[in-house]
């Protein structure tokens, strides 16, 4: 199902913050239609991987390939609309907007945004947030936060805005989501819900998922392939049967030396 | 006491012309989040670029004389004013729009400092510290008798306020305006969805600006007469107490706070001797404007027309 090349892919990469390298020479690929699983202990530089592939930081050194483009120059923003869309650690709702807004914003290529269209053509405007709302309402009533719609986010619980900022990812529409602990928070009867939604976008529309997540047990159970991180490199990348088994991360994991 | 109908027609012109400032800078602080200090020089770029543009050479002063002077018709300096802001707003948003908070700020004071110091000393353009007079009004003297000039062009001012209060509101309420909103709450949210901020950000800039600089036009063509010493930075900070005293991010709220404190400060200017405190109250209105915004502040930080529910999403309950 897979392309040949990878459609994620850094080579190299180093980001130091001062005297930290938090990622150092790190080189991994994430692969068309599957699920990876990025797992380490805290300060492993997962997140500091992520801004790096999302464009929130810059490298210091090395490169970052999306669709076999070099990306590594572009502004999160432009990453974006190739298709790739994170979600952040600490949930970023905005909280002063409602659910609905929050949704609606994320679509896109809206003509409503553009000065111009919004004075000349009302009415393709009003059709496309129609289309928009109507997708909106899809993701929304899958995530159990329909009838929150018209609510602040800021007044969301926490596991609901986790789920509030996956159905933004998803109204993006992205060919690859970088999912920061989506499951932080969320009750598991929900969290077995967006697995199997998770599972089902990645065999049915070939989207490809990168997500951090510290429950183990959970990313080996749906992840194609694991990435083991710890101190800023990777320790082990391949199938979760493997990576489980690897002794250097379980070390890390229990706080040895390495 | 009596009221005299002109001074009423007046304050309400000059109301009318602070609202249309006070509705775009809402767009920058209510609805972007964008700390502009710089309104009082986008409002002084109107007003001469109208001026300059509407009235002929050969104002010869006492101490230069301007040599640029166009004698366009009125409406071609009520269009070029809005343009000339705008662009000075875009050029100042270029410079300094990647900025947050309070350095954008800075950025924006200094920047209206320097179209100020510039309008007063290239005396060529714009008469410098010298008065840039005999600005023409509009139909003057062609207007039928009945018909007090005041009256005229105080319906003119609310045309344009009424027509920017249209316009602004929608773009507020538009996808386009989702986007801003979203920039104000957290801006790197629109930029991992996919929205160039910083682009944004530029036009949101702009359009206010823009806006502000066709206030300048209609200040210009009322006045007769404009002056660099007008267009002082503490007209930017009455604006910024009518957006904050009306409610940051409400439109209503803005044209709100302009007519009450625009019509403190007028009011206090004109009070007869014979009410009471009526001698000492003009010396006291900003006094008064000040406790007012305190009191604002203190009792509805969203403002008398703002948005309680939602300043106050996510402050209490929730995660995290």
């Amino acid at each position: 199902m897979s392309d040949d090349s990878p459609i994620l892919e850094t080579e190299s990469v180093t980001k130091k913050f001062g005297g930290l390298v938090a990622v150092d020479t790190v080189s991994v690929s994430i692969e068309q239609g599957e699920i990876t699983g990025l797992i380490g202990p805290n300060g492993a530089g997962k997140s500091t991987l992520f801004n790096l592939m999302s464009g929130f930081l810059e490298p210091n050194n090395g490169a970052v390939t999306l669709k076999g483009e070099d990306v590594t120059e572009l502004q999160p923003d432009k990453r974006a609309e190739r298709g790739l869309i994170r979600t952040f650690q600490i949930t970023r709702e905005l909280s002063g907007m409602t659910v609905m807004n929050n949704m609606l914003l994320a679509a896109q290529e809206n003509p409503g945004e553009r000065i111009l269209p919004l004075l000349t053509q009302p009415g393709t405007v009003r059709a496309y947030e129609d289309e928009q709302r109507e997708r909106a309402e899809e993701l929304l009533k899958y995530l159990e936060l329909w009838e929150l719609r018209e609510e602040y986010a800021g007044n969301l619980s926490g596991g609901q805005r986790k789920l509030l900022e996956l159905g933004r990812s998803l109204m993006c529409d992205p060919d690859v989501l970088l999912l920061d602990e989506p499951m932080a928070g969320v009750n598991p009867d929900l969290t077995d819900h967006l697995l199997d939604r998770i599972t089902e976008l990645r065999d049915e529309e070939n989207r490809t998922f990168l997500i951090v997540e510290h429950d183990i047990e959970t990313i080996m159970s749906i992840s194609d392939s694991v990435i083991g991180m710890h101190n800023g490199e990777i320790l082990v990348q391949g199938e979760p049967e493997t990576v489980q088994q690897d002794e250097q991360l379980l070390e890390a994991y229990l706080g040895g030396e390495v | 006491m009596v009221v005299s109908f002109s001074l009423v027609m007046v304050t309400l012109i000059i109301i009318g012309i602070y609202a249309i400032l006070a509705i775009g800078m809402n767009m920058h602080w209510g609805d972007t989040g964008l700390l502009n200090f710089a309104h009082a020089g986008f409002f002084a770029v109107g007003a001469y670029t109208s001026a300059i543009l509407t009235t002929p050479v050969g104002d010869a002063g006492l101490l230069a004389s301007r040599t640029v002077g166009f004698d366009f018709p009125i409406v071609v300096g009520m269009i070029a004013a809005p343009i000339t802001a705008g662009l000075f707003g875009l050029l100042l948003g270029i410079t300094s729009i990647r900025l947050d908070g309070d350095y954008l700020a800075i950025v924006t004071l200094a920047g209206a400092e320097t179209a100020r110091l510039i309008i007063s000393n290239e005396a060529w353009l714009t008469s410098g510290v010298q008065t840039l007079n005999n600005i023409p009004r509009p139909l003057d003297e062609s207007l039928p008798a009945v018909l007090p000039y005041d009256v005229f062009y105080f319906g003119l001012v609310l045309l344009v306020l009424l027509g920017s209060y249209a316009l602004f509101r929608h773009f507020a309420n538009a996808p386009f305006g989702r986007v801003l909103h979203a920039i104000r709450e957290d801006e790197d949210v629109p930029k991992a969805l996919g929205k160039d901020t910083a682009w944004f950000k530029l036009k949101s800039f702009a359009l206010g600006a823009a806006l502000a600089g066709l206030a300048g036009s209609l200040w210009a063509h009322y006045v007769y007469a404009i002056q660099p010493t007008m267009f002082l930075s503490n007209l930017t900070f009455s604006i910024w107490a009518m957006v904050i005293i009306g409610g940051a991010g409400s439109y209503f709220g803005a044209v709100a706070g302009a007519v009450i404190v625009t019509g403190i400060r007028q009011i206090t200017r004109f009070l007869p001797g014979d009410i009471p405190l009526g001698n000492e109250l003009p010396y006291l209105r900003l006094i008064i404007i000040g406790v007012l915004l305190i009191a604002v502040l203190y009792y509805r930080p969203h403002g008398m027309f703002g948005d309680k529910e939602r300043s106050l999403a996510g402050m209490s309950g929730g995660g995290n």
